[in-house]
């Protein structure tokens, strides 16, 4: 079980390990934070929206829009 | 019980069924022929039911309504090459190794179009949403194992078909149409059976790795077909029959856990 010092990593991770499991949600949170130049620990509150538009795009493919579109509207809640 | 864990029990019953016929033969050959063409119509409406259930959870006609509406149609025409397979052998009599290629051939051979493109959409709506494609040894290591399968089939089956002198040019046609065509099928099922292995033992990636499986088990029992068909050796009740039956219902699987992955998502009151 991965634990993030930042509480936005922790709580992305525990809205996408049930989902996608534990290793490929680290690694799609590692990815997506990369994508906007940071690191998971540095995360801030105006990062959730493009954090959760990159995990929606990559989720669409196994659930659907519809679904991809909830779990992202989950992480930008946050 | 859930309808994933009825669906495993029906394919255990069906497996040990048709290995059972196999083996004894009871019934003598006249059951065996029934058994071999029939087992796999079921298998294959078993496969179409559900994945139309799966197709239908979505809403929006995006990369993966799509891509599941390709399998659907590609298992749907398998399953009308099988009622037609079953039907001319034991309805008409026909001796199929004869008569190859048959109408049922020419529906298998169109089935395999939305059957790829179904896999190639998958794979590309992957890529392109950006997540992890994980290690690029692995990629490599694929690729060797792809190219050992390509060699074997040009130089084992392949390139001693077009040699034969025996075989009319529209039976080369289809004999090699199906083992280019499985070699083909393979590589996405392949590429996938790796993404989805990065995904542990996660809900969302049963549906692809069971389509995977699905896929290269035609792909053996149609190699296996190829050859033993060109040399007059397939019979009915071959235990390549094992493989195709398997095949469906493993598609049949993953329409079943997609399934099921979409409703309890729905369901779900924290998203």
């Amino acid at each position: 079980m991965t634990t993030y010092n930042n509480t936005y990593a922790q709580q992305i991770y525990s809205v996408l390990s049930p989902l996608v499991g534990e290793f490929m949600a680290k690694g799609v949170l590692k990815s997506q934070v990369q994508r906007i130049g940071k690191t998971e620990e540095a995360i801030v509150k105006e990062d959730l929206p493009h954090l959760a538009d990159g995990i929606c795009k990559g989720l669409v493919v196994f659930v659907g829009t519809d679904v991809a579109q909830k779990v992202a509207a989950k992480i930008k809640s946050f | 019980m859930k309808k994933t864990t009825q669906l495993w029990i029906f394919t255990a019953l069906i497996m040990l069924f048709n290995l059972f016929i196999f083996l004894t033969k009871v019934g003598g050959e006249r059951l065996l022929l029934y058994v071999s063409d029939l087992l796999p119509v079921l298998c294959a409406i078993v496969a179409f039911i559900y994945l139309f259930k799966a197709y239908q959870q979505f809403k929006e006609f995006d990369f993966a309504k799509t891509s599941w509406l390709l399998t659907f149609i590609g298992v749907g025409l398998f399953f009308v090459a099988e009622s037609i397979y079953a039907l001319l052998e034991i309805g008409l009599g026909n001796d199929m190794n004869e008569n190859f290629p048959s109408i049922a051939d020419y529906v298998w051979c169109v089935g395999y179009i939305p059957l790829f493109s179904g896999m190639a959409l998958m794979f590309y709506g992957y890529k392109k949403g950006g997540f992890p494609m994980g290690n690029t040894k692995v990629y490599g290591f694929l690729s060797v194992v792809i190219a050992i399968i390509a060699f074997a089939v040009i130089v084992f089956l392949l390139i001693p078909i077009i040699k034969d002198d025996e075989t009319d040019l529209l039976s080369k046609v289809f004999y090699l149409y199906y083992p280019v065509g499985d070699v083909l099928l393979v590589i996405p099922a392949l590429i996938l059976m790796y993404i989805t292995s990065l995904f542990g033992r996660s809900t969302i990636s049963m549906p692809w790795r069971l389509l995977a499986l699905g896929y290269i088990c035609f792909t053996v029992a149609d190699l296996l077909y190829s050859y033993l068909s060109w040399q007059d050796l397939y019979g009915s009740g071959n235990l390549i029959d094992l493989a195709w039956n398997f095949g469906y219902l493993s598609i049949a699987l993953a329409g079943s856990y997609q399934m099921e992955l979409m409703k309890s998502l729905n369901e779900r009151v924290d998203l």
